[in-house]
């Protein structure tokens, strides 16, 4: 082993006790002992505190550090409280806007009573105890919903319908009149309302 | 002060008061570590007014987080890893606002009267300056906490956040830089 391999080792020595053969090489060789001398004073040298450590206004720097420790925590505080308070202020908010559901009838909310036991004659039949539904019926629909949405349910129903007794008379081969625009007539139930649907003119457009 | 604490209170009586909201006791603490901890900001930072921001940084981090302090790991090593923490932060800090680093404004007494040993020491200072801030942050930080705080590998290895074979290596590392930085320097001075 040369002396810039036992360098390493005597740079591992510096900090745990230095093994046998280290010591034994530092005390043979006059390069290695010169290098681990010089490791000693560095090291002496780095420990030693600089010059301006000691001139710095310390009582000052204490002061800073409680004003700036105090000043951090109200802060935490403050940020705590907005956040509670925005947090309150979100749920609330939802609660109040949330889209209420219909009406539900009393029964679905009661806790369905345990099952009364019938009295049961000697010399009659028992009797099978009714049992009151677990499943909430559907809220029923508001009654303007109701009356909005049938008409249009029935008109489309209709109108499926002839739009499919039209395809059925197609395929019976029987054409349509060219000169008439009017290729269906639908009536409703407000006998003011009948809608038409009008073939697609290319030529003329007062047709 | 408390009638509890005085200079002589040992460190984990000291730090359990502290824990409990103890003004004085948490004053003693920081009376104990201010010199080390704002030596060893100098040397990682090279500059007076980075070295009390973070210094001051430490400490305040002190009284926050004091609680989480384990009694018996003791409050030096905890203090010497935040420092390095708020030394690197504030050297980010730095680089970021672009500011010229100023120079100290403090004259500083020699302690030296002897001319000779006086510039002697001026060099050293110098060089050693010079040879610090000429190693890689981990580097510096490793041999510092080993050196000037003298951390065991372990405790230098939790500072940091890297394993002990690691800062073994960072350690010798550091070393060899800067004997190879003083031979040289050697060279070059009169």
């Amino acid at each position: 082993m040369n002396c810039p391999e036992w360098e390493a080792r005597v740079l591992r020595s510096l900090d745990d006790e230095a093994d046998a053969a280290t010591a034994a090489h530092l005390q043979e060789c006059p390069a290695c002992a010169a290098f681990a001398r010089e490791l000693t004073l560095d090291a002496r040298q780095v420990r030693v505190p600089p010059r301006e450590a000691a001139v710095i206004d310390y009582p000052a720097l204490r002061a800073a550090a409680w004003r700036e420790a105090g000043g951090r925590r109200r802060r935490q505080k403050i940020r705590a409280i907005l956040a509670a308070a925005a947090a309150v202020f979100l749920a609330s908010f939802l609660v109040l806007h949330r889209d209420r559901p219909g009406a539900v009838p009393h029964a679905a909310h009661r806790p369905s009573a345990p099952p009364a036991v019938p009295e049961v004659a000697r010399d009659q039949e028992p009797r099978v105890p009714v049992v009151a539904p677990t499943v909430p019926p559907r809220p029923a629909l508001r009654p303007d919903r109701a009356r909005r949405r049938i008409p249009d349910a029935d008109l489309d129903r209709q109108f499926a319908e002839y739009l499919r007794s039209v395809d059925e008379s197609r395929r019976a081969a029987k054409p349509l009149r060219e000169d008439s625009p009017v290729i269906a007539r639908i009536t409703t139930e407000n006998p003011r309302v009948t809608i038409l649907l009008l073939q697609e003119s290319k030529g003329n457009s007062h047709d | 002060m408390d009638s509890q604490t005085s200079p002589e209170t040992p460190e984990a009586d000291l730090l359990r008061l502290a824990q409990k909201g103890g003004r004085d006791a948490l004053e003693q603490l920081i009376m104990r570590y201010e010199r080390r901890i704002l030596a060893l900001a100098l040397r990682l930072t090279g500059s007076l007014p980075d070295a009390q921001d973070a210094a001051q940084e430490t400490f305040v981090r002190l009284h926050l987080r004091i609680r989480e302090i384990a009694v018996e790991r003791g409050v030096g090593a905890w203090l010497c890893a935040v420092a390095v923490n708020a030394c690197r932060d504030v050297g980010r800090r730095r680089r970021r606002s672009r500011l010229v680093p100023m120079p100290p404004a403090v004259e500083v007494a020699d302690r030296f009267p002897d001319p000779e040993r006086r510039v002697s020491a001026r060099q050293s200072e110098a060089c050693l300056r010079a040879a610090l801030a000429s190693l890689p942050e981990k580097e510096r930080a490793a041999l510092l906490l080993r050196e000037m705080e003298g951390l065991s590998t372990a405790e230098v290895a939790r500072a940091l956040g890297s394993s002990e074979v690691t800062v073994r290596s960072q350690i010798s590392n550091a070393r060899k830089k800067l004997r190879g930085f003083f031979e040289r320097r050697g060279e070059v001075l009169p």
